[in-house]
């Protein structure tokens, strides 16, 4: 037991030193060579885009190797489509890079730490993806546009992970989809046993080897939301849909 | 339009429910807007739409960064039109 632990300690710590040598190796190697290469911004974008999906596709596989979790995805023909606004619960670290690993076209909606963090920043801004910092009406009016675009965008509406008070969308991902009037395609992330967690640091182990389960479910319409209601109580009524709708597909795991 | 303080509260229980469908007795002075009432920034955009028609001016964004409770609002709103007057 205690060697296996250990060798699950040094693996995690590798595994993080990998992510920062992954991400700066992209970044480094992509950035010239793109810049070369090609000369519009959108043909630079989706070619990041595709390093960071294939990058993290490995990575994932790596980590499985390693014996350091396993995972499994269903429904993924869902996500198949332009326009679509995809929100998902955000449980752990790991979550932004599995949904990165099967969606090479997507506009992520970032945490702005990773916008500036040494590692991660020249990746998030040559793949286009933005930050949550501004977000007010101007995030949502840039979000809102691409959507409009046929972009494919994705969102945490909680914003950050879920923390000891359970899930909490905040209202940003809802106004988001009333405004640009574009099918949600909610996401579930169950991970058991529990690890990564906002509360955690890297080496708090958990005792077995995770499982991380993602299904794409059913979209939602944002069309069931009465429009002759004001703004504020449409976005209200949205959140409380798309919520309640992933924590019940999350009971009924349980 | 003279307003009280008073009068501009009942006015503004009155915004809130009708557009974020905020019961009226949560608004009391000293809730806070964000945490209290759960006004986010998008809603404070609304908000100040909504605020046009006590003022008949829009009200700038910038003349609410320091309002946090509802009595701050109170006071950035009179002060508004306040100083409205004095520009006339």
């Amino acid at each position: 037991m205690k060697i296996i632990y250990c060798w699950r300690l040094v693996a995690t710590g590798f595994a993080f030193v990998l992510f920062a040598i992954v991400a700066l190796f992209l970044a480094i190697l992509l950035a010239p060579l793109i810049q070369l290469f090609t000369s519009s911004p959108i043909k630079r974008r989706s070619i990041t885009r595709k390093s960071i999906q294939q990058s993290s596709w490995i990575y994932l596989r790596i980590m499985r190797g390693l014996g350091l979790l396993s995972f499994q995805f269903e429904g993924l023909e869902r996500l198949n489509r332009p326009g679509i606004l995809v929100i998902a619960n955000h449980p752990t670290l790991l979550d932004a890079i599995f949904l990165m690993s099967v969606m090479p076209a997507t506009t992520f909606i970032v945490k702005a730490a990773m916008a500036r963090h040494p590692v991660t920043r020249w990746l998030v801004n040559m793949a286009g993806y933005i930050p949550n910092d501004n977000v007010g009406v101007e995030l949502l009016e840039k979000a809102a546009t691409a959507l409009k675009a046929q972009d494919q965008l994705m969102i945490f509406p909680e914003g950050t992970r879920t923390d000891d008070s359970g899930i909490e969308f905040k209202r940003g991902a809802a106004n988001i989809a009333l405004a640009a009037d574009c099918p949600i395609v909610p996401v579930l992330i169950d991970c058991r046993p529990m690890t990564l967690r906002k509360c955690e640091k890297w080496y708090q182990l958990p005792k077995a080897r995770p499982h991380f389960y993602f299904k794409v479910l059913p979209e939602i319409n944002p069309r069931v939301i009465d429009h002759q209601q004001t703004k504020g109580i449409q976005a209200r009524q949205l959140t409380q849909l798309m919520q309640s709708n992933l924590v019940e597909e999350l009971r009924r795991l349980a | 339009m003279i307003h009280t303080r008073d009068s501009l509260l009942a006015q503004i229980k009155i915004i809130l429910q009708e557009q974020f469908d905020i019961e009226p007795d949560a608004v009391q002075l000293n809730a806070r807007l964000r945490e209290d009432l759960d006004i986010d920034s998008i809603d404070a955009v609304n908000l100040m739409i909504e605020l046009k028609s006590l003022t008949a001016k829009k009200i700038a964004l910038e003349n609410f960064h320091q309002v946090k409770t509802v009595s701050d609002l109170l006071d950035a709103v009179l002060l508004f039109l306040h100083q409205n007057k004095v520009d006339e």
